[in-house]
């Protein structure tokens, strides 16, 4: 039973996570990224709390397990913090789910001129190009788009490495 | 100790396994296979906890499960952004490969054409089953749209609109 309260743990922290973001989103005016940062912050500290608190006595003092019980904790409530992300980064900026919600409107389907009027690559680059505008990773002057200082980059640089590494591209696009 | 360190070593099995395929042969149906490799780590793990002796087995068995699927799912729908181009991304490093990082108009219209994004989206969603195109006229599936429903209650609930994209 006592090695069970372990298990408590990074469940706990998640769900901090989880109703804080939501409470923030839903009653503030916080953005939805610093949302989740802020409810992942606050969940982290909480499983450092209930791990310091629960973790000793349910495995009698042992520290080394006290410690890799904290990275195995740790492992989950990230993996699940990450994943919570991905969740409603998908709603909110997925193509796919985007293209779905357009034909969910035609029941009995709809040509792709249809579904290009009301969504198409225009309109999925400009949206993009006005986000990075609107929180400075984008500037535009004199005609011209210039890209700021952007922690986008590192990502971007990233997947483009791990692109050409696997699949032996750069782009989707590329031939 | 021992849970935690097999269930992140079979992790990193399973992920260096998968560099290793990919290296040789990417396969044609990439998410099916990665599932694959994943679930079959996952199996191993388990037997492995299995055959080690330990008076709180089930314990050992549900903390392994709880470290390695949150983070095979993680990897997993990661890669996704490997085999498809994120919009954003591709912008971003497009911006910074040139010269004084800036992109005209007519620039982002040249980038915007050679990226037909909503054309391989289609595509993926009728592979994947999500999407049916019957003479001409393309048609979300039932499950599809189940989905969407289900992700636009959670947008409701954090009073967001049900648009995104």
């Amino acid at each position: 039973m006592g090695s069970f309260l372990i298990i408590f743990v990074p469940i706990a922290a998640f769900l901090i996570n989880a109703f804080l973001q939501i409470g923030i989103c839903r009653w503030t005016a916080t953005g939805l990224i610093k949302s989740i940062m802020y409810g992942f912050s606050a969940g982290a500290v909480a499983l450092v709390a209930l791990h310091l608190l629960i973790v000793p006595a349910a495995v009698k003092g042992d520290l080394r397990d006290t410690v890799f019980y904290f990275i195995g904790n740790g492992a989950i409530y990230v993996a699940a913090g990450y994943l919570y992300f991905q969740v409603v980064n998908l709603g909110e900026a997925s193509i796919r789910f985007r293209i779905l919600r357009e034909l969910r409107r035609y029941p009995n389907g709809a040509s792709q001129v249809v579904i290009d009027e009301r969504y198409n690559d225009q309109l999925i680059l400009r949206t993009r190009l006005t986000r990075l505008t609107n929180n400075g990773q984008v500037r535009f002057e004199n005609g011209v788009y210039r890209l700021q200082a952007s922690t986008l980059l590192i990502a971007s640089q990233f997947l483009t490495f791990m692109r050409r590494f696997l699949i032996g591209k750069s782009s989707e696009f590329d031939d | 100790m021992w849970v935690v360190v097999t269930s992140l070593g079979m992790l990193c099995g399973a992920v260096l396994f998968h560099w290793a395929l990919w290296r040789w042969r990417v396969p044609t149906r990439t998410i099916p296979v990665l599932i694959s490799i994943f679930t079959a780590g996952l199996i191993v793990l388990l037997s492995a906890l299995a055959m080690h002796d330990t008076s709180q087995f089930l314990f050992d068995l549900v903390y392994a499960t709880m470290i390695y699927v949150p983070w095979a799912i993680a990897y997993i729908t990661t890669y996704t952004a490997i085999d498809s181009d994120s919009p954003t991304l591709s912008l971003v490093g497009e911006m910074a490969r040139r010269t004084d990082r800036s992109m005209t108009e007519a620039d982002l219209e040249a980038f915007i054409a050679a990226r037909p994004f909503v054309q391989s989206r289609l595509q993926q969603l009728e592979r994947g089953g999500l999407m049916i195109r019957e003479n001409g006229m393309l048609r979300a599936t039932g499950g599809s749209i189940f989905i969407v429903n289900v992700f636009d209650v959670y947008r409701r609930v954090i009073g967001r609109g049900t648009h995104g994209g």
